[in-house]
Order: C-alpha cells, then sequence, then structure tokens
C-alpha cells in the first residue's frame, strides 16, 4: 500500500512537472490511476490496519528524476519503478496463504508488468529491456519504513 | 342379486380403486428404476457431477498446454513467411516469443513434476480446437489483405489468453509456493503479461509502416497495455482444465505451506472433463503444420 501510494505521488510530480506532451500525459495520468487503485484496493483488503502514508524511500529515490526535463531519464525511472513494485508483489505472492489478497495481487501485478513493458516501447529500448525484470524486490523494512 | 346393495357395490369399488393405486406406485417387471424423482412425463436424465478433482497438477498441466500452444502458434506464424518487407524487424520479436515460450513450458513442466504429476507437451487440444485452427484459416485465406497485422492480432489475443489464465491459476492454487521452481513459477507469469503488450504494440506499429489505412493513434501505449473493463468483451482465461492424470491425484504430504481455498480439497473444484484417457500427443508434427507458406504479392 505504502509503495503504491509513493508511485502515485511520483506520477503526481511528473505530471506537475510540466515536460510531458499532450499524448505521454494522459499515459502518465491512467498509470498514476492505475497505482491509486491498486492502493486502494489493498487498502480495503486489509481494512482499519491499512498503514497511512507513503514510502519515502521508494519516493525519494525516483523523485528527482521526475522533477526533470530529460525524457530518457524519466522512462528510465519510472520502468525502474514499475519493475520494483512488480518484483516485490511477487514476492509477496509466495508469501501470502489467503486466496482473496493472492487474486488482488496477481491482478495489480498484471497491470504494472505491462505498464513497465509499455515504458520500455516508449523509450525504444530492446527486447530485454522490456521483457525482463532485473529489479529488486523491496524487503519488508522497506516497505514498512 | 339381492345381495348386492348400492352400499356394497361403492365399497368394493373402493377397494379395486386403492388396489389399481397401488400397483401404479409399485415396482413393475421389466422396467428399469430411474434415479429421478418420480413425475409425470419423462424427465432428462440428472447428469451426475464430476468425480475428477482440479488440483495444482491439472492447473499447471493446463497452463503447460497453453505454452505449447503458444509456440506452435508463432512457429506456424514464422513458417508463413510473412514477415517480410515492412514486417521483416517483427521476425525478430516472434522468434523471441517462441523461445519464451518454450522457457515457461520447461519451467511450468519442472512445476507439475515438483507438484507429482506428469509433465505436459503438448498443444491445448480444445483451444487448438475452437480458436486457433479457424484463426489461422482465416488469417491464411486467399483473400486476405493484411496477412502480418492478423498475425500479430492473433498473438496478442494468445498472450492475452496466457496471462489471464496464470492470473485465474494463483487464486486456485492451493502451494503458495513450488520447490525447486518457485521463483520460475511467479516470474514466468509476469513474463508472459508482458508479452502481450509487446506484441501490441507492434502491431500498432507495423500497421502504421505498412497499411494505407488512415489511423489517428499517436502512441501504442494506451491501448497496448490497457485491461477490459467489466462488462467489456475481453480474451478470457482458459477454463478447461486439461485432465488426463489419474482420478482422485494424491496429495503430497509434506512441509508445504497450503492456501486456505475455501472448498474442501475432496470436492470437485471445477468441472473436468472426466472418464477421458490420458491425452497423448505428437511433438513431430505439430498441430498447426499443415498451413503452408504464403506467398506475398
Amino acid at each position: 500500500v505504502l509503495a503504491e501510494r509513493a508511485v502515485t505521488d511520483l506520477y503526481d510530480t511528473l505530471l506537475d512537472n510540466g515536460a510531458l506532451s499532450n499524448d505521454l500525459r494522459q499515459v502518465g495520468a491512467l498509470f498514476r490511476d492505475h497505482h491509486r487503485a491498486a492502493a486502494d484496493v489493498l487498502t480495503a483488503l486489509i481494512g482499519t490496519a491499512a498503514p497511512r502514508g507513503r514510502n519515502d524511500f521508494v519516493y525519494d529515490s525516483y523523485a528527482a528524476a521526475m522533477g526533470g526535463t530529460n525524457m530518457s531519464a524519466i522512462s528510465a525511472a519510472l520502468r525502474g519503478v514499475e519493475n520494483t513494485l512488480v518484483a516485490t508483489h511477487l514476492s509477496l505472492l509466495e508469501k501470502l496463504e489467503g486466496t482473496m489478497g493472492a487474486n488482488k495481487i496477481a491482478a495489480i501485478l498484471t497491470v504494472e508488468a505491462r505498464q513497465a513493458a509499455v515504458l520500455a516501447t516508449l523509450d525504444g529500448a530492446s527486447l530485454d529491456a522490456a521483457l525482463v525484470n532485473d529489479a529488486a524486490a523491496l524487503t519488508i523494512d522497506g516497505v514498512n519504513s | 342379486m339381492n345381495r348386492m346393495n348400492r352400499r356394497r357395490m361403492l365399497g368394493m369399488s373402493g377397494a379395486g380403486a386403492l388396489a389399481a393405486f397401488l400397483a401404479a406406485c409399485g415396482k413393475q417387471a421389466g422396467v428399469t428404476e430411474s434415479a429421478n424423482i418420480r413425475a409425470l412425463g419423462v424427465p432428462a436424465e440428472i447428469p451426475g457431477l464430476s468425480t475428477e478433482e482440479v488440483n495444482d497438477v491439472v492447473l499447471l498441466r493446463t497452463a503447460a498446454s497453453l505454452e505449447f500452444t503458444a509456440i506452435d502458434a508463432y512457429e506456424a506464424a514464422l513458417n508463413l513467411g510473412v514477415f517480410t518487407g515492412s514486417a521483416a524487424a517483427l521476425r525478430a520479436v516472434a522468434t523471441r516469443m517462441r523461445d519464451d515460450h518454450r522457457g515457461h513450458a520447461d519451467a511450468v513442466n519442472g512445476l507439475v513434476v515438483a507438484a507429482g504429476g506428469k509433465a505436459f507437451e503438448c498443444a491445448n487440444p480444445r483451444f487448438n480446437e475452437v480458436y486457433l485452427a479457424p484463426a489461422l484459416a482465416a488469417i491464411t485465406a486467399a483473400d486476405n489483405a493484411d496477412v502480418p497485422g492478423d498475425v500479430l492480432a492473433l498473438a496478442h489475443g494468445l498472450e492475452t489468453v496466457a496471462a489471464q489464465t496464470y492470473q485465474s491459476v494463483v487464486g486456485l492454487l492451493t502451494t503458495p509456493a513450488f520447490p525447486p521452481h518457485s521463483a520460475n513459477s511467479r516470474r514466468l507469469r509476469s513474463h508472459s503479461v508482458r508479452c502481450a503488450p509487446m506484441v501490441r504494440a507492434s502491431r500498432c506499429h507495423s500497421r502504421r509502416r505498412a497499411s494505407t489505412r488512415s489511423s489517428t493513434r499517436t502512441s501504442p501505449a494506451p491501448e497496448a497495455h490497457r485491461t477490459a473493463a467489466p462488462g467489456e468483451a475481453q480474451h478470457t482465461a482458459v477454463a478447461s482444465p486439461v485432465d488426463g492424470e489419474s482420478v482422485g491425484w494424491p496429495r503430497r504430504a509434506g512441509n508445504r505451506a497450503s492456501r486456505k481455498v475455501g472448498t474442501s480439497q475432496d470436492k470437485v473444484l471445477a468441472r473436468a472433463r472426466s472418464g477421458r484417457p490420458d491425452i497423448s500427443c505428437n511433438r513431430e508434427r505439430p498441430p498447426m503444420a499443415g498451413f503452408a507458406p504464403i506467398r506475398q504479392g
């Protein structure tokens, strides 16, 4: 939940930056909405025990790139954060015992993996960059920090 | 005659009616008893529930069958000879996708064996019959003017079906992690998910370059990654599991963590094809081998 909120804020920062063309702004807004929906779904699943706020480690790691105008750097940063979330969700899938949580995570994972592939395509990156995820999953401490 | 008065006549007729009623309700010689509740007319026989258990092995074998379906489809597409000219770059993409699916099939079958099952190394016969073969027949029809575009549309559909099947299987598997391929089992799913937008994007690029159709699309991204809204027509996950393993597959005892699925493990989770023998296949001749190369004008 915290990581999803951090990425939502990252996309907000990027959209406020004004560096994107109209087409890319639509893509960015759509991706941001997906992350916001993911955070909402997970929050609803956890209930009153859901954490508040965002993961500052994730936000601070990528915020600088979102404020710039270098499109390659922005695209690489977005791809990195999407891949990190995908890796994190993959690691969570193995640990979850309940099927409801697993189903939600699997659905979120699907969308975010596609977003990473699309970002690589937009950037003109290689097939490997689009299809292979080398990002490391966030640790439990990192997610809760 | 004097002794057969009106009261006696009525009494005798009542006894006769009772005897006829009891005879109608009783068993009759030469008539097979129906398991149905007794009713007027001839009701349809009640079909019995399948006694097969759709367990992790069945789900994984189904996933493996889809991987081989994708392998065969890409193989068929590559053999059609349509990736020429402006679509030449797509040959590398199709080759890469085919090779990735081969890796996925090996990984999934590794999970099948790890779960105590028998590897499934053929394309999904039902999927081939109702979807792939008719689609390829339509694509290779003589009057098709955009074969490369339709091949990519087919590939996009296959990748989407594979991804959604994996997604649906996640919640059905009772074992969250399969040693020793636990990492692969989830990562290959993520990989399949990525293939669909990649193929979709390739399709968009291809059509922009090669097609004479006008298009207002400026970026492949929104359409390439989007998922269907509720109620919107969309590719669905393959619902019919590939069975063929022995009925009542023994669950492996051990220290694996088990998901808390809602249905008791000895109950039927889904309708399976009961009574069918083990599905055999011959990889020497893939099901799609009959489609000949197309000569591009």
